[in-house]
């Protein structure tokens, strides 16, 4: 265990960026904790210095019209509650408010959430349907933006360069005739890792017959969330009927694969998969043909 | 020996300063170095709501956060939960008969406070969202539920 | 103003919910040591090699010690097949095999990784009914050399730990002829009590003797059972309880305390605590067994049972514990609530590796319910009558049996509990009344209080209160923090604020058979009415000493000595309590009870360790549920409870544990899961796996309790926190299957059940 890493509670971004130019690969992020003291104590993550970003001043928070910017430091719990991103990103908040129970989600931060790359992280298929892109900035290079596709390389690796802080994610305003929603697929009321989520954002044509637009994005289904690229292609000018939404479901099972753990069985979470999606299509379409009227 | 580090926060209003060893766990502390064993030690993997404490207000598991972080902030604990709110709360839950081995007790209350204090009037779907990081074994929840119910119905009669 | 059926507030709830209580594993003591256990990694195996020198030698290290270091003794509750440590073979992933002992926690576990273990893995045995074939091999090859712990042996062979069957003959040839038969296998796996608080000890060798502290439900076992391990005279160890943070049964038996009072004796007498991790207690806890349960009824063609056929096979992990008794359930649960022509059963206990099973809540009893009443649900579609109708048409009554041969009474209370559900939710089970994926479930049981023993003595205070002496204990179901001072309060005329109920602790108190089976308020509260009345005399006999009247003509009024007829009362109880006290002796009584012995037929069966169902109760629940297409949740959107309560002593407390036990039952049947691989280790091995029910999961249960006074309780009281615990398997499953228009036939229920029996894919 790491019990003599020494531990730096930072208050300022600058402060911040200049540690992190110092220490490089020998410092760890600490933002609520709640993913890092365990990658810490079980040894899976291994640092000389831990620096406590926390506490960082200006780094949370959502804001601006049009493109809009969501401080990493936004605890999840903020964000679940927020009226704004309820109504312009709805899956955002949803997911957010079913990370853990709210003694998580009060220090949990979005940053934390995304950076970690885990494989059932909630952010992600939301994030990943707004074409969302991280802000990273460091002390050398100042700051960079990179869509969320490129920044997540693999199950728990991510393009953060070891000087680098994630700051905001940049979330372009949603089309006109659309809706977004987060399917989570869960056993409990509460208090699990999604067993299988599809995050949704389906925009309608004028006469909202067709699908101008869909994206799609799928957890539990691979080593990491995925862009169902394929099955958006399919669905974009076709009405979302069955159809089309099995064709879709099809093509996200073709490049699924699935794992059986503690929590499910591959041969559920593959059953379960076409299933979540149909429901999100419906959900969305629903609420634009509401909004519609 | 491991090194320890001293760290100073507000513990239920009274600056306390204490040795922390690396990654300690702000419960161990709470319940080994500042002998406040109100906090309660259900699981250490944040699965069970018995070791949450207030941080600045909001509730958070201790037994998850590393007891550093909380250099200059304010904590409270069961002990110190002695604002009118609280009492609110832990008299209806008394009076509703909602506590059994009440191992669970002290962290549920914590995490009500915490509730309370940030949603005046939640509805009962709220609420139990709210409890869902709180495992009760005993009560199947419903009369401490029924115990937040009736502090918010009492307040809004009050107002 | 009566103090029986009030919500009475119960007297540690305000330093519970100040966090002030200390439990068990809260409790320290100066200078204490800490403790850890090495486990076995493997479920089966040879144990080479234990070798502690090296981790002797490790900083902080007081003591370290293994099977060499004890006497070679085994131990149980039933059956002494347990030893303390591991000796030469590991039977299950979590056995101690040595302990030792360190100034701190850290330093403890880093001396247990330096122990050098040599094992020679072998194949575990998992399922119980491939153990309990005849060729299988032998988890105990020595068998037949243990001793029963007490009374005569019972039947028990090879790996098959208790046997209890019945076979009045004849059942082949009813089948053979019946125009129906309809046959189940039905599944349950275990469940973990979970109880918050996990286990822990601080014990102290001390002058030759061995000092426990615990947070225990039956201390009087713990001494005994520690007792046997140590080696020792039952006298030579004592037992001090402390608060307990929940137990469900899963606190009944030893767990580390044994360990922690040998650390102590190797460590010159420093108090060494040993407390399990979470992970820990869930890895080894003394779970409700799985079952495994094969019915088959014989059936006319108007629909009467000629004959039933039960084979079950219980999950006994690798020791025994109390495991024995619960073989009886199967013989009694299998053909109980319906009338049954001819019974045939057979409940096997098997040994397997993996960690001992024990008693949970409720033991066999929702297992074998939810066979039980599934079956009934698939005889009933398969004569396409109405799931009610059949049951209430085959319910028994007064004047029938069940199958030990007791006779019932009271079986009015079954029927009206059918009536009060009724009222509550009309029954709507004909096809037409079916809604997609919506479905109820509807089900009836017979349970017991367990009858064992307690005693208590108490003193008059001389500020005129009471303090109870007794080693029952409270584990959180109110039964000594407000039934019991509620009981006292009523028959001797004081507050039950002023009635003090002391911590257990085997040196001082009476005997008492702990916290099992419902019994604490019944019988501990039929004591308290036989204590009371005692010093309710030597008050009176006082008092009208002092006042120089007739004894007779006094009575006792919130806490004051009245003559009867007057209204002004004429002394304080605390006048009278220093006037005994000081002039010779504190007023004192002492009480004792056990539930009487129910007639049953000696003959019925063979191997009958639990022999009858003492102060018989009733039940039925309802349950309605709506089951996702989208995921296959389950959600149990209505839930209703009739239940036969005797009286109500505190209707909070009632409530309490109707709401919690069926909020537990409801984990059982859909979210907690404990499966093991094929090498014996756990698959739902933390709580993020083992899913314990949350707020948001669980519907406030309706309910209604039936009082009808039942002259074997206090003020009429019958054990309330058991039964409740019973049903929900049996009525979900059942709903479940209702709103999926297929069986069920396995708990828990799970999503992935739902899915794949749903036609389509959902679109
Ligand atoms: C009981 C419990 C339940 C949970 N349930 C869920 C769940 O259901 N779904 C889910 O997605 N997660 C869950 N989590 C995981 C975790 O809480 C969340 O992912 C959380 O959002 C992480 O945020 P944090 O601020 O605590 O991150 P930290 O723990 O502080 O950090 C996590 C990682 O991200 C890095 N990091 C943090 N901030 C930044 C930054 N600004 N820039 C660069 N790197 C950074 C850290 O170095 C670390 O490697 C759960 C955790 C617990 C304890
Ligand atoms: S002990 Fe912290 S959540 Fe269980
Ligand atoms: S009262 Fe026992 S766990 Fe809640």
């Amino acid at each position: 265990m790491s019990a003599d890493m020494d531990f730096l509670s930072l208050t300022s971004l600058a402060e911040a960026l200049e540690k992190l130019r110092s220490y490089g690969a020998d410092a760890v992020l600490v933002a609520g904790g709640t993913a890092a003291r365990y990658q810490l104590v079980s040894g899976m993550v291994k640092a000389k210095v831990a620096l406590h970003i926390e506490r960082i001043d200006g780094a949370a928070g959502f804001s601006g019209n049009g493109t809009a910017r969501l401080g990493a430091l936004t605890t999840l719990r903020d964000i679940a509650e927020d009226a704004d991103i309820l109504s312009r990103f709805r899956a955002v908040a949803m997911a957010a408010g079913k990370c853990g129970g709210w003694q998580t989600q009060s220090i949990a931060t979005a940053g934390g959430n995304v950076c970690t790359a885990a494989p059932t992280a909630d952010l992600l298929p939301p994030l990943l349907v707004q074409d969302a892109e991280i802000e990273l900035q460091s002390r050398a290079r100042g700051g960079r933006t990179l869509g969320l596709g490129e920044f997540l390389l693999d199950a728990f690796k991510t393009a953060r360069a070891p000087d680098e802080m994630a700051t905001a994610f940049l979330l372009p305003a949603q089309p006109a005739r659309s809706a977004d929603t987060y399917v989570r697929i869960q056993r409990r009321g509460a208090m699990e890792r999604p067993i299988i989520a599809v995050a949704l954002r389906l925009a309608m044509d004028e006469g909202l017959k067709n699908v101008s637009e869909v994206r799609i994005a799928v957890s539990g289904a691979g080593a990491l969330p995925f862009r169902a690229t394929e099955a958006e292609a399919l669905m974009a000018g076709n009405a979302p009927g069955k159809e089309a939404i099995r064709a879709a479901a099809d093509a996200i099972l073709a490049r699924s694969s699935f794992r059986t753990d503690p929590r499910a069985s591959a041969s559920y979470r593959k059953a379960v998969l076409p299933r979540a999606f149909a429901h999100a299509v419906s959900i969305c379409s629903d609420a634009i043909a509401a909004n519609g009227a | 020996m491991t090194e320890t580090h001293p760290v100073t926060a507000t513990v239920n209003g009274r600056e306390e300063t204490f040795e922390v060893e690396g990654l300690e766990s702000l419960m161990d502390v709470l319940r080994d170095k500042l002998h406040l064993s109100g906090t309660k030690e259900g699981c250490r993997e944040g699965e069970c709501g018995a070791c949450t404490v207030l941080l600045d207000g909001k509730p958070v598991n201790s037994c998850g956060y590393i007891a550093r972080a909380a250099e200059g902030r304010e904590i409270e604990t069961i002990e110190g939960l002695n604002d009118a709110l609280s009492m609110r709360i832990k008299t209806a839950i008394v009076e509703a008969g909602g506590i059994q081995c009440g191992y669970c007790t002290p962290g549920i209350v914590v995490m009500l406070s915490g509730l309370l204090r940030r949603h005046a009037a939640p509805d009962e779907r709220l609420i139990r969202q709210a409890l869902s990081g709180n495992i009760c074994r005993c009560t199947g929840y419903a009369q401490i539920v029924d115990a937040v119910l009736g502090v918010v119905q009492g307040k809004a009669a009050a107002e | 103003m009566s103090h029986i059926g009030s919500s009475a507030i119960r007297s540690d709830a305000w330093s519970k919910v100040n966090g002030e209580t200390v439990y068990a594993y809260d409790y320290k003591e100066a200078g204490m040591l800490y403790g850890v256990l090495l486990r076995s990694p493997y479920a089966a195996g040879k144990l080479l090699r234990c070798d502690l020198a090296k981790a002797r030698a490790m900083p902080g290290v007081r003591a370290a010690i293994g099977a060499a270091d004890m006497p070679p003794t085994l131990a149980g509750w039933s059956i002494r097949d347990t030893p303390l440590f591991a000796r030469d073979r590991v039977r299950y992933v979590g056995e101690p095999i040595a302990a030792i002992a360190a100034d701190s926690l850290a330093e403890a576990r880093a001396a247990a990784t330096a122990i050098e273990l040599e094992i020679e893995p072998g194949t575990p045995l998992i399922d119980p009914e491939a153990a309990a074939r005849p060729d299988a091999p032998l988890l105990h090859p020595d068998w037949k050399d243990y001793v029963p712990t007490a009374g005569s042996d019972f039947p028990r062979n090879g790996n098959i730990a208790a046997e209890c069957s019945a076979d009045p003959g004849g059942v082949d040839a009813i089948f053979d002829a019946a125009p129906l038969v309809v046959e189940d296998l039905f599944t349950t796996q275990r469940q973990y009590q979970a109880y918050m608080e996990p286990k822990s000890a601080v014990a102290i060798y001390r002058a030759g003797r061995y000092i426990i502290h615990s947070g225990h439900q039956f201390p009087f076992n713990l001494r005994d059972r520690a007792a046997q391990f140590l080696g020792v005279a039952t006298t030579d160890v004592r037992v001090i309880g402390h608060a307990i943070g929940g137990g469900f049964g899963g606190k009944l038996d030893y767990s580390v305390e044994p360990h922690a009072a040998a650390l102590s004796k190797a460590a010159s007498g420093r108090p060494v605590k040993i407390a399990n991790s979470r992970v820990e207690d869930l890895a080894t806890a003394n779970c409700r067994e799985s079952t495994i349960v094969k019915m088959r009824s014989a059936v006319d063609g108007d629909g009467n049972i000629l004959a039933r056929d039960v084979e079950a096979y219980m999950d006994n992990g690798a020791y025994t514990g109390e495991m024995s008794y619960m073989a009886s359930f199967p013989f009694h649960c299998g053909a109980i609530n319906y009338r049954v022509g001819k019974f045939r059963a057979i409940g096997k206990l098997v040994y397997t590796n993996t960690p001992p099973t024990g008693a949970m809540r409720g033991v066999s009893g929702p297992a074998m319910y939810a066979a039980l009443e599934n079956h009934m649900d698939h005889i009933a579609a398969k004569l396409g009558a109405d799931r009610r109708e059949y049951r209430l048409r085959h319910l028994v009554g007064d004047g029938d049996t069940l199958p030990n041969g007791q006779v019932l009474a009271n079986t009015k209370l079954l029927r009206r509990g059918f009536d009060e559900i009724e009222k509550i939710v009309p029954w709507r089970g004909a096809a037409k009344d079916r809604v997609p994926y919506k479905g109820r479930g509807l089900a009836a049981a017979i349970w017991l209080v367990n009858p064992l023993p307690g005693a208590l003595s108490m003193k008059l205070e001389e500020d005129g209160t009471l303090s109870v002496i007794t080693a029952a204990t409270d584990n959180g179901t109110g039964a000594l923090a407000a039934g019991v001072p509620q009981i006292i309060a009523e028959t001797l005329g004081i507050r039950p604020e002023q009635v003090r109920i002391s911590d257990p602790d085997t040196d001082v108190a009476a005997w008492d058979s702990g916290s099992q089976g419902g019994r604490t308020t019944q019988t501990i509260g039929l004591a308290a009415i036989e204590g009371a009345n005692q010093l309710r005399a030597k008050i009176l006999e006082t008092a009208g000493q002092l006042l120089q009247v007739d004894a007779g003509t006094l009575t006792i009024d919130d806490g004051k000595i009245r003559i009867e007829g007057e209204t002004k009362s004429r002394m304080a109880l605390s006048e009278v309590a220093m006037a005994a006290t000081f002039g010779g002796a504190s007023i004192q009584g002492t009480g004792g009870a056990a539930l009487p012995a129910v007639p049953f037929n000696p003959g019925c069966a063979n191997g009958l360790l639990f022999p009858f169902f003492a102060s018989p109760t009733y039940h039925v629940h309802y349950a309605e549920v709506e089951v996702s297409p989208v995921s296959g949740n389950i959600d149990v959107t209505r839930y209703v409870v009739a239940q036969d309560v005797g009286r109500v002593i505190n209707s909070a407390c009632v409530e309490g544990q109707i709401q919690g036990a069926v909020a537990q039952s409801i984990g059982m049947t859909l979210y907690e899961s404990m499966r093991f691989a094929d090498n014996g280790r756990l698959i739902e091995n933390n709580l993020q796996f083992y899913r314990l029910p949350l707020a948001v999961d669980i519907p406030k249960v309706e309910y209604v309790t039936m009082e009808l006074d039942n002259i074997e309780g206090p003020f009429g009281a019958k054990g309330s926190g058991e039964a409740p615990i019973l049903l929900p398997p049996a009525v979900i499953a059942s709903a479940v299957a209702d709103a999926i228009g297929k069986p069920i036939c396995k708990i828990p229920v799970t999503p992935e059940d739902v899915l794949e029996a749903l036609d389509g894919d959902g679109f």
